[in-house]
């Protein structure tokens, strides 16, 4: 009787052990797959014609590149939680994908983009935590999202538990001295000082991800659009 | 006319051998003829009768060797007497009142020797007939040898000089002659006439009393004559005749021709002097018409004098009242003078000057003072507090502003610390008008460790006095053009100045009379500018707390002012609710109108207010940027502010200049939009806004989190709505009010606002949210 027990959990497992290979071996597949995808688009047209991009998604809205640091398609729904963890063919995915924060449109003074990082693995914004280092800054200085080109300018840390200014979450500003008024506080807040003339500022993206040493924090690496 | 006839041939009969030995010699003039010098005596018609009718040679006289006769004549009963010797009288004549060619001192001489020779004091006898003749010869200068019958009966020379003798007695006065003679009043005083003359005199007067050579004077009245004089009862001799011209039959009577002796003398009572002196109550001469009676009794009843100044403060009283106790009272005086009613007495010593000062009170002026709202002029204030002080005697600082074109540089002076410098004032400058005259070449003094040092200043030399002991804290006293100072300095220590280091200004040099003391201010300066040549009067009228106020009105009545004052009038303490006026002092001059009470009018303002509306975080008390205020004051919508940012509402499209300096230096012109408000996003700090054609200027504050807003008034109410919470917060709709009144020493009323924190909540769209984007 005990054999058969033991022979009845020996073949369960394998099942399972087969059955878990199976779902990795699939994982590993769809992602290959993903990647081509995505490869795809991105080889397909190096100026990555988001029209094109949402054949394949129309929550595409864009891609943002950082020479030697990021190049990923960036998506927007209606909310902020859709593509954290799913990816550009709508299938779960932990890492999830960029997106923009859904309140941006094209009056946006501030485009958010939120994205993944983590300790272990080179997720889509892991390699923003190079910024905390201002060798980096100096090699890495441009992002460039739908067509536009932002001078890096602000890099600092907030921890969403305590106590940090909110306005680096907005998006809108009612009157042009309020967004100045964002860029004068950000010379506050920021690690490094790049002596940033805020009266020429036109717009700014800022790119946020996790601290992954820390999980109540944020990074937010700031670029400008100057007129 | 027919004895007239005879008398005339006789008398040529007689004198014919004369008459023809001295024939060349003998100038006839106008009596020639007999009708000449009966025209002439035509006119002299009493005289014309007259007629020599006896005569009778009783001598001779030879004068250079020829002879003449002395005849003993009478012309109507008088006796005449030949004036030139040898010439013989020609034919009768009568008088002639005047002689015109002796001079005034000969006729006088004549007339003694007739008046004191024959004919007069028992003096009768033809000796005492020739020595007059030969007198009267010898002082008409004719100088010779009497030939007598008889010489030892005629003792001629005996005769002459007691005629001559009698003569210089009845020239002689009393000795007090041209004196003046103090007597006292009311009692008799006795002088003695040494030369005992005085019975000659006959003296009648009520205040003199004359008994052989004493004469007694006594003075009974105030007002008394002062000046005497009296004649000779010898006045009244005219007895000689002395006949007449040369070869005339002229006749002069001359006792009528000449006043008798006299003497005079003065008389003065033994007096003092008074002299009055008007000063008001603050000592200050009381110039004006002030009537004075002076009296003998205390009760003022029994008047002896009344003074009176003219325009003026001082009257004199000059040898008038006896020594004794008198009493005098004010019967008038004039504006702006009360008059003194109180009777006083005073001492005259003789000879000596008695002063006495009478006081007058000044009339008193109501001064009303009325506080008004400035910007709303029918509005009268009350509960306002003001000092009242008398600084009729005090310089005013602006009176005496320096000017460099006479201020001199005070010499270097070196002394030691905690040493006390004594000036003596005078030597420091001296107050001309409105000007500060430089230091003068003179003196100071320096009382160190109780030596007196004195230095000389010289005004034209570079001296730098140091004091000769050394110590370890050496002060180095200078002063500057320009605004007048001292300065201690720490020659020890890079010449750093020395706060607190006192300094006494004294007005004497011998630092009896100190006008004050003085500490040097935290930079060792020692303002000197105010000092006087004067003693510093002062008087503090406190009103504080005396005030009438009549909440309807709102005016103040100061009362018991004085005309003629000046008096300092300073808001100490405004409503409540009010700032103190612009001009927290105001001087008047209580005498440029002849009133009763004065109306000074005082603006205030109400108190600014200084609101600040500050946006926390309900949790960490975080100050909050970017929240959108809606501001009411008073119930009136005044604009959306936002916190952290300068917000300026106006009328659209007006141009405002905006600085962090009250003059506008460097300041930025922006123009307020369509809905007529400018938002700007500005460091933090203080920044002044005005429009650009308007100089009234406004003052905010930029700060983390903060609304500003200047210019508001005290009592406002304000009321704050939030429309538009800070970035991550949940918006506060609940609006809160207060009424500004904020104490005195914060001028700022600070309202607080809170707002809760937005949890994360991914899935409500309505509030943005930080997704966890770590893995």
């Amino acid at each position: 009787m005990t054999k058969v027990l033991v022979k009845i959990g020996i073949l369960i497992g394998l099942l399972l052990g087969g059955f878990w290979f199976y779902h990795q071996q699939q994982v590993k597949y769809d992602m290959k797959q993903y990647n081509k995808k995505i490869k795809e688009y991105m080889d397909y047209d190096q100026n990555f014609e988001v029209e094109k991009a949402k054949a394949w998604n129309p929550d595409i809205v864009g891609r943002v590149f950082i020479d030697g640091v990021i190049d990923e398609v960036v998506v927007q729904t209606e909310n902020n939680i859709d593509y954290v963890h799913q990816d550009l063919d709508g299938n779960y995915n932990v890492y999830g994908t960029v997106f923009q924060d859904y309140r941006v449109d094209d009056e946006a003074s501030n485009i958010i983009l939120y994205g993944h990082s983590s300790k272990k693995k080179n997720l889509v914004f892991t390699s923003l935590m190079k910024y905390v280092d201002y060798e980096f800054i100096k090699a890495h200085p441009r992002i460039s999202y739908q067509d536009q080109e932002y001078e890096l300018a602000y890099v600092f840390m907030i921890n969403v538990h305590q106590e940090y200014d909110a306005m680096i979450f907005e998006t809108h500003f009612e009157h042009a001295e309020l967004f100045k008024k964002l860029l004068m506080n950000l010379s506050e807040y920021t690690m490094f000082d790049l002596n940033v003339d805020v009266s020429s500022v036109k717009g700014m993206i800022t790119l946020v991800t996790c601290n992954p040493s820390n999980d109540e924090e944020r990074l937010l690496v700031v670029g400008i659009k100057k007129s | 006319m027919k004895f007239k006839i005879v008398w005339i041939w006789m008398c040529m009969l007689i004198l014919f051998p004369f008459q023809r030995a001295f024939a060349q010699e003998v100038h006839i003039t106008e009596f020639e003829s007999y009708e000449a010098f009966e025209k002439l005596f035509h006119q002299e018609s009493s005289f014309y009768n007259a007629s020599l009718h006896k005569h009778k040679t009783i001598g001779r006289y030879r004068i250079n060797g020829k002879l003449s006769y002395i005849t003993i004549m009478e012309l109507n009963g008088e006796v005449v007497y030949c004036l030139d010797p040898m010439i013989n009288a020609k034919f009768g004549d009568g008088y002639y009142e005047d002689y015109e060619y002796l001079n005034e001192n000969t006729k006088r001489e004549l007339w003694k020797i007739t008046h004191h020779g024959y004919g007069n004091y028992n003096r009768y006898g033809e000796d005492y007939y020739a020595a007059t003749q030969v007198l009267i010869w010898e002082a008409l200068g004719y100088y010779g040898e009497a030939l007598y019958k008889d010489l030892s009966t005629y003792h001629l020379e005996e005769k002459k000089q007691e005629i001559v003798a009698s003569m210089h007695q009845g020239d002689q006065l009393p000795s007090f002659h041209n004196q003046t003679i103090e007597v006292p009043f009311n009692e008799a005083y006795i002088i003695e006439d040494h030369n005992r003359v005085l019975s000659s005199f006959p003296i009648q007067h009520p205040n003199l009393i004359a008994k052989q050579n004493q004469l007694s004077i006594k003075i009974n009245q105030l007002e008394y004559q002062k000046h005497y004089q009296f004649s000779s009862n010898q006045d009244q001799l005219h007895t000689n005749i002395v006949y007449g011209k040369p070869n005339s039959q002229a006749v002069f009577l001359a006792s009528n021709a000449k006043p008798s002796t006299s003497f005079h003398f003065q008389v003065k009572l033994i007096t003092g002097d008074l002299k009055v002196v008007k000063v008001d109550e603050f000592q200050k001469v009381a110039k004006g018409f002030h009537q004075f009676g002076i009296y003998k009794d205390e009760q003022a009843t029994e008047l002896i004098k009344v003074l009176h100044t003219n325009g003026e403060d001082v009257v004199s009283l000059h040898q008038y009242l006896p020594p004794g106790t008198y009493y005098i009272k004010e019967l008038q005086t004039s504006f702006p003078y009360l008059i003194n009613p109180t009777i006083y007495s005073f001492e005259i010593k003789a000879n000596e000057l008695t002063t006495i000062q009478m006081v007058n009170q000044v009339v008193n002026v109501d001064v009303k003072i009325v506080k008004k709202d400035i910007e709303d002029q029918s509005l009268y204030l009350n509960d306002t507090y003001f000092s009242v002080k008398d600084v009729t005697d005090e310089v005013e600082e602006s009176m005496v502003a320096a000017s460099s074109k006479v201020l001199t540089v005070f010499k270097e002076l070196v002394v030691e610390e905690d040493d006390i410098v004594y000036f003596k004032e005078s030597d420091l400058y001296r107050v001309d008008g409105n000007r500060i005259i430089g230091l003068k070449d003179g003196y100071f003094d320096i009382d160190y460790d109780g030596y007196l040092m004195h230095y000389r200043v010289d005004m034209q030399a570079t001296n730098t006095y140091t004091m000769p002991y050394p110590k370890e804290n050496p002060i180095l006293f200078q002063g500057a053009t320009g605004n007048y100072y001292l300065r201690t300095l720490d020659l020890k220590n890079h010449n750093r100045p020395i706060p607190f280091v006192e300094v006494s200004f004294y007005e004497d040099e011998e630092r009896t009379i100190l006008i004050e003391k003085r500490v040097s201010d935290e930079y060792g300066v020692i303002k000197i500018d105010k000092f006087t040549q004067d003693v510093i009067y002062y008087k503090y009228l406190d009103y504080q707390g005396k005030f009438q106020q009549d909440k309807k009105e709102g005016y103040l009545l100061v009362e018991d002012l004085k005309w003629g004052r000046r008096y300092q009038i300073c808001e100490i303490k405004p409503k409540e609710g009010y700032d103190l006026s612009e001009e927290v002092c105001e001087t008047i001059e209580v005498n440029d109108v002849k009133d009763v009470e004065y109306v000074v009018t005082s603006l205030n303002r109400k108190r600014r207010v200084q609101v600040e509306i500050e946006k926390l975080d309900r949790k960490y008390h975080s100050l909050l940027d970017l929240a959108r205020l809606q501001v009411y004051v008073n119930d009136t919508y005044l604009g959306d502010y936002y916190t952290g940012m300068l917000t300026i509402h106006g009328q659209p499209n007006t141009k405002y200049l905006v600085s962090d300096e009250i003059n506008f230096n460097n300041s930025t012109i922006h123009t307020t939009d369509e809905q007529g408000q400018i938002i700007l996003a500005l460091k933090e700090g203080t920044y002044y806004y005005k429009k650009a054609d308007d100089s009234l200027v406004y003052q905010t504050r930029v700060s983390k989190g903060i609304v500003s807003l200047a210019d508001l008034v005290y009592g406002d109410k304000v009321k704050v709505c939030e429309v538009k919470a800070p970035s991550g917060y949940h918006l506060d709709s609940t609006c809160i009010e207060q009424v500004l009144k904020p104490s005195e020493q914060e001028n700022t009323a600070i309202l607080k606002l809170y707002n809760q924190k937005i949890e994360v909540d991914p899935y409500n769209p309505e509030y943005p949210i930080v997704p966890k984007m770590g893995v």
